[in-house]
């Protein structure tokens, strides 16, 4: 699924490790997540709006599913 | 790491060593040459294997916490489901494939041993998915 993660996180300024330390998974999770390959849990989308300050439809494009 | 694992591992080593020392003395007497002496190496190696590892996370704050993030990483208990499953579902195959091919060599005795297995796991399999139905 299309997401715009990275985008996100560079605007916060946060590295993918720090992302992944604040939302307690690894480094190469967010890199799977951010590519796309790994689509993430309810709870972990959830987690990503409150970091990036957002709805989780902001986040995912599940239009183009 | 909790130190109940610290414990399991050492009396993992203990025992293994014990093997080792009881095979070398020949007290412990397998017809498959090296059975125990292979028990004992394998037992040891990893009794030892998680002492470092326990080791390491209690000194090393990176390696700790890689591990913490490694146990509640929702990409690799994914990871190890879909293992599981795509092992299970080539095991199946395999075993199948396997049976065939017993039955042509005329094998039986041990196409009863294999076809046991599969349908052991096959139950397995409907017994999990009727429980998992009814409980999610």
């Amino acid at each position: 699924m299309k997401n715009n993660i990275e985008k996100l996180r560079k605007e916060m300024g946060l590295t993918q490790q720090a992302l992944g330390d604040k939302l307690r998974v690894s480094r190469q999770t967010i890199i799977s997540l951010e590519s796309g390959k790994y689509n993430p849990s309810l709870m972990l989308a959830y987690n990503l709006s409150v970091v990036f300050n957002c709805t989780i439809e902001d986040i995912f494009d599940f239009k183009g599913e | 790491m909790s130190k109940k694992s610290l414990r399991f591992s050492i009396i993992i080593s203990i025992l293994g060593a014990m093997i080792i020392v009881l095979a070398i003395l020949k007290v412990l007497v397998s017809p498959i040459e090296g059975l125990y002496m292979g028990m004992g190496i394998g037992l040891l190696f990893a009794g030892v294997l998680n002492i470092i590892k326990y080791i390491l996370y209690k000194t090393n704050k990176e390696f700790k916490d890689e591990i913490d993030t490694e146990k509640v990483d929702e990409r690799v208990k994914f990871i190890e489901e879909k293992s599981w499953k795509t092992t299970g579902k080539l095991g199946i195959l395999i075993s199948c494939i396997f049976e065939i091919v017993l039955g042509i060599m005329g094998k039986f005795e041990m196409l009863q041993g294999v076809g046991f297995v599969v349908c052991l796991l096959l139950t397995l399999y409907c017994s999990f998915y009727f429980y998992y139905n009814k409980k999610f």
